[in-house]
């Protein structure tokens, strides 16, 4: 049988692999890189730390076929999986057991302990206490005079204060545990340096788990705690695993949207003044399209083959890893129509910035009502909001997991209130 | 038009809470979505037509491809 006209014959040299695109020409827009990669036939290899050369998806149906599979596996120690960066290393050679890291059945029997308080209606019922954090945050803001960094003031704040609130975490520790987390997510720092933040982040979080137990509250971490520790059903390290996961997911993520969506608005006028013209439900469509247009998950999702399959005409092989670029599927035009505008009233709702299939972000319902509610705050607060910085002089992350800012200078006239 | 969801498959998203609030809910306790028999689907015949753009988009953007809508191709 002769070999598709993607992969190599016999004999012949295997083409190069390509290093994974990280070189972005716009803040808000994946490396062009993928444009290119998308309209190849086939899958291209590109380079890992470890596990082989995996193939890259960029096109939006392979994406929702993989992440849609059984047949494929995101457990590190699955033979073909490709390690991507330092804190890959750390976790893989620290055998850090985390849900992302687990295939159902038994990542689907552990998401649910914690699905209850991450539903869209419980979600909806903290709405009040999400807007008094986002007003609270704003407040601060405009305590300054007439220009911040919106990063540090606002961005991190806000899913920062509320996810304290919801698991328990005292917000006076956020400088400790932003800083860790940052480091630990840093795609510059070595394992040594990922393995020291994060050892410092299970310790603190060991130390709060323990007081959880002595005197449980009202929050997600005693609940937690009661519920599965103290009964045996986890262990300590395994509650201090997903205490980890919930904290870090619940701040820096949204974070980096907060200060992404802010400065997209603002290059973005006419957009801006759809959202603050339109009703509920076409600011609830601009959330999605944000999520879509942005997708601040850089680190590509990772996974390895359990059995030969057929991925974009391209068979992958059982053993072979395979990494899927969320931010190049979001702006596939077959999926999106003229998918490198951002327009707030597109339909945007099928988007993959959540990921898909069993493993797609938990905390999305959380995710959308703090960003709905930042940005009609925001608007509605300081209409005079600008950026004091052009586009090409943005401080953002460099060769960070998730997309993001730095820091954002932003200025308002002073009679905002 | 009948909606079905495989609550083994479900995965707790809530996507289609949120694209059709009238069709579907989630359990409290494990966030497992279901079909809301005291809305549309409670009548008889299940939801009217009017309840299919919402129906078919939960389908489509169901995480776990848990939910069928009888009658129409997938």
């Amino acid at each position: 049988m002769p070999a598709s006209d993607t992969e190599p014959g016999d004999g012949a040299a295997p083409p190069p692999a390509l290093g994974y695109p990280t070189e972005r020409t716009c803040p808000f827009s994946p490396p062009p890189e993928f444009a290119r990669l998308r309209e190849q036939p086939g899958l291209p290899a590109v380079e890992a730390l470890e596990g082989g050369r995996p193939w890259l998806v960029t096109r939006y149906a392979d994406a929702r076929a993989v992440l849609g599979s059984p047949a494929f596996s995101a457990r590190f120690d699955t033979p073909g999986f490709p390690l991507m960066s330092p804190s890959d290393v750390q976790q893989r050679d620290d055998r850090t057991e985390s849900l992302i890291r687990t295939d159902d059945p038994e990542h689907l029997r552990q998401r649910r302990r914690l699905t209850r308080d991450f539903t869209v209606k419980r979600i909806a019922a903290l709405r009040p206490e999400i807007q008094g954090v986002v007003d609270g945050a704003l407040d601060e803001l405009l305590a300054h005079d007439g220009s911040a960094d919106l990063i540090a003031t606002v961005a991190l704040p806000i899913p920062s204060r509320v996810i304290c609130l919801l698991l328990g975490v005292p917000y006076a520790d956020h400088g400790f545990f932003q800083r860790a987390a940052a480091r630990a997510l840093a795609g510059d720092s070595s394992p040594d340096e990922v393995r020291t933040a994060l050892g410092e982040l299970g310790d603190y979080l060991a130390a709060l788990v323990r007081e959880k137990v002595r005197d449980p509250q009202d929050d997600i971490l005693s609940r937690l705690a009661t519920a599965y520790l103290v009964p045996g059903e986890i262990d300590e390290r395994e509650m201090v695993t997903i205490a980890m996961t919930l904290l870090v997911a619940g701040f820096e993520t949204t974070g980096n949207m907060i200060g992404l969506g802010t400065a997209l608005f603002l290059t973005h006028p006419e957009q801006r003044a759809l959202f603050t013209a339109g009703d509920e439900q076409l600011q609830r469509n601009a959330v999605e399209e944000l999520l879509r247009y942005l997708s601040i998950a850089h680190h590509p999702r990772q996974f390895a083959a359990t059995e030969d399959v057929t991925v974009g005409g391209h068979t992958v092989r059982a053993g072979e890893g395979v990494l899927i670029s969320l931010p190049a599927v979001n702006r596939d035009a077959d999926a999106f129509d003229d998918p490198d505008t951002f327009d707030i009233t597109r339909p945007a709702q099928q988007h993959l910035a959540f990921s898909y299939g069993t493993h797609q972000c938990l905390g999305q319902a959380l995710a959308r009502m703090e960003l709905l509610l930042y940005f009609r705050t925001l608007f509605a607060r300081v209409p005079s909001l600008r950026l004091l910085d052009a586009p090409e002089d943005f401080d953002l992350k460099q060769r960070s997991r998730a997309h993001g800012f730095r820091s954002l200078s932003v200025a308002w006239q002073e009679d905002a209130r | 038009m009948r909606i079905t969801i495989d609550q083994d498959r479900c995965v707790g998203a809530g996507q289609c809470v949120l694209v059709g609030p009238d069709l579907f809910d989630q359990r409290d306790e494990d966030g497992v979505a279901f079909v809301l028999t005291d809305g549309p689907e409670g009548a008889a015949g299940g939801p009217g037509e009017e309840h299919r753009a919402a129906a078919e988009e939960a389908a489509r953007v169901c995480p776990a491809a848990a939910i069928t809508v009888a009658g129409t191709e997938r």
